[in-house]
């Protein structure tokens, strides 16, 4: 592989990092679970580089590889997932800035998210990302359409999800 | 959804928290697939191990054995295969090692030193495989030589001035056993070739990325 293609992803990669922890911390479980499906996506974006070809935005292109090897791994090991352990997903919530209650509703809210299914987890992520419709259908390959509406889904099974 | 409009301000807080990973192990990550060619050699080794196995196990009836037996190897035949299967599990279990070894590796350096090791280990394997050729076929020579009467009797030239060697047999005889050994050469060399080359080039990589930090 060309050296300078192989220094160009890396620099873009460590630039837009944080996108690839956040599905990480989404997908996974615990730490070693987060630094294996990290390595992987690594790996995975590296072999797709030189399909990359700049029309797409590098990072929007990064969310779309990155989110296929989540869900492709996330399928693979589903029966090993446990989705008890919400509390790492809630991050290092700082108790001081949050009354309880907010902290608690959060916490639901996460445990909600995890038990979705790994598509409609992609497209939770996405909203959380502040991403528009028309970049939310790019990415998950449907249409707009298709995704507001299966956004509004997401949206009542959240909401049962929270009163069961 | 108001719960999801919390849950996303909080998103954007978390951004400050998510861990952070550096040039060197990201380079790093995507040079880790001296992991599975190391796999790899592990696979092809059992698999070859599995292969030459059952080969010998097909191919040996009660014939080869009677023949065996004519040219008084029976016993150095048998020690031989032992030792040889105690000397293929050894490798074994050493590609084993090497590949746990390169799988765990988190420094750079590390797995530079743990691919030199892969290398050398596969190059002993083969060095070993073909000295064990060259020795299997110099003892059925030698013990053909001895107690073959065919055999004699194609390598004398009975003259009047009694019995000399016949060198143009003995000499095909020679290109024999190196065509034999050039022959499990090319083998090795297209089974293992490939893996080591990829291996040696990502050392080349690993390499570049040590002296640029």
């Amino acid at each position: 592989m060309d050296p300078k293609l192989e220094e160009k992803f890396v620099e873009e990669l460590e630039k837009n990092q944080n996108i690839v922890h956040k599905i990480c911390r989404l997908y996974t479980n615990d730490q070693d679970s987060h630094n294996d499906l990290f390595q992987e996506v690594t790996i995975q974006l590296w072999k797709a580089y030189p399909n990359f070809r700049g029309d797409a935005k590098f990072s929007t292109w990064m969310y779309r590889v990155a989110l296929n090897t989540a869900i492709t791994l996330y399928r693979k090991s589903k029966k090993r997932v446990k989705t008890e352990d919400y509390d790492r997903v809630m991050f290092k919530i700082a108790s001081e800035e949050y009354d309880n209650t907010v902290e608690e509703q959060l916490k639901l809210m996460y445990a909600a998210v995890r038990q979705l299914n790994d598509i409609d987890k992609a497209l939770v992520f996405l909203y959380l990302e502040d991403k528009p419709y028309s970049e939310i259908s790019e990415t998950l390959g449907i249409s707009e359409v298709n995704a507001r509406v299966k956004m509004n889904r997401v949206k009542g099974k959240l909401k049962q999800l929270l009163n069961s | 959804m108001d719960e999801l409009e919390l849950l996303k301000k909080d998103w954007k807080r978390q951004e400050e928290n998510l861990p952070r990973v550096n040039i060197k192990d990201i380079y790093k990550m995507i040079h880790h697939k001296s992991s599975s060619l190391t796999k790899w050699i592990l696979i092809i080794a059992i698999i070859e191990f599995v292969f030459w196995t059952v080969l010998s196990i097909v191919t040996s009836g009660k014939d080869s054995w009677d023949e065996i037996r004519a040219l008084h190897i029976y016993e150095l035949n048998i020690v031989l295969t032992v030792l040889h299967y105690c000397v293929l599990a050894f490798f074994i279990f050493w590609f084993y090692k090497n590949y746990m070894l390169i799988s765990t590796t988190d420094s750079t350096k590390q797995l530079m030193n743990n691919i030199l090791r892969v290398r050398k280990t596969v190059n002993y394997y083969v060095i070993y495989n073909l000295a064990m050729v060259f020795i299997i076929v110099v003892m059925v020579i030698v013990a053909s030589a001895y107690y073959d009467p065919d055999f004699q009797h194609v390598f004398e030239n009975k003259t009047d001035k009694g019995t000399l060697i016949a060198w143009g047999p003995l000499l095909g005889l020679f290109a024999f056993i190196l065509v034999i050994l050039l022959l499990f050469w090319l083998f090795y060399k297209l089974l293992y070739g490939i893996l080591l080359r990829r291996l040696r080039r990502n050392y080349k990589e690993l390499n570049k990325l040590e002296l640029r930090n």
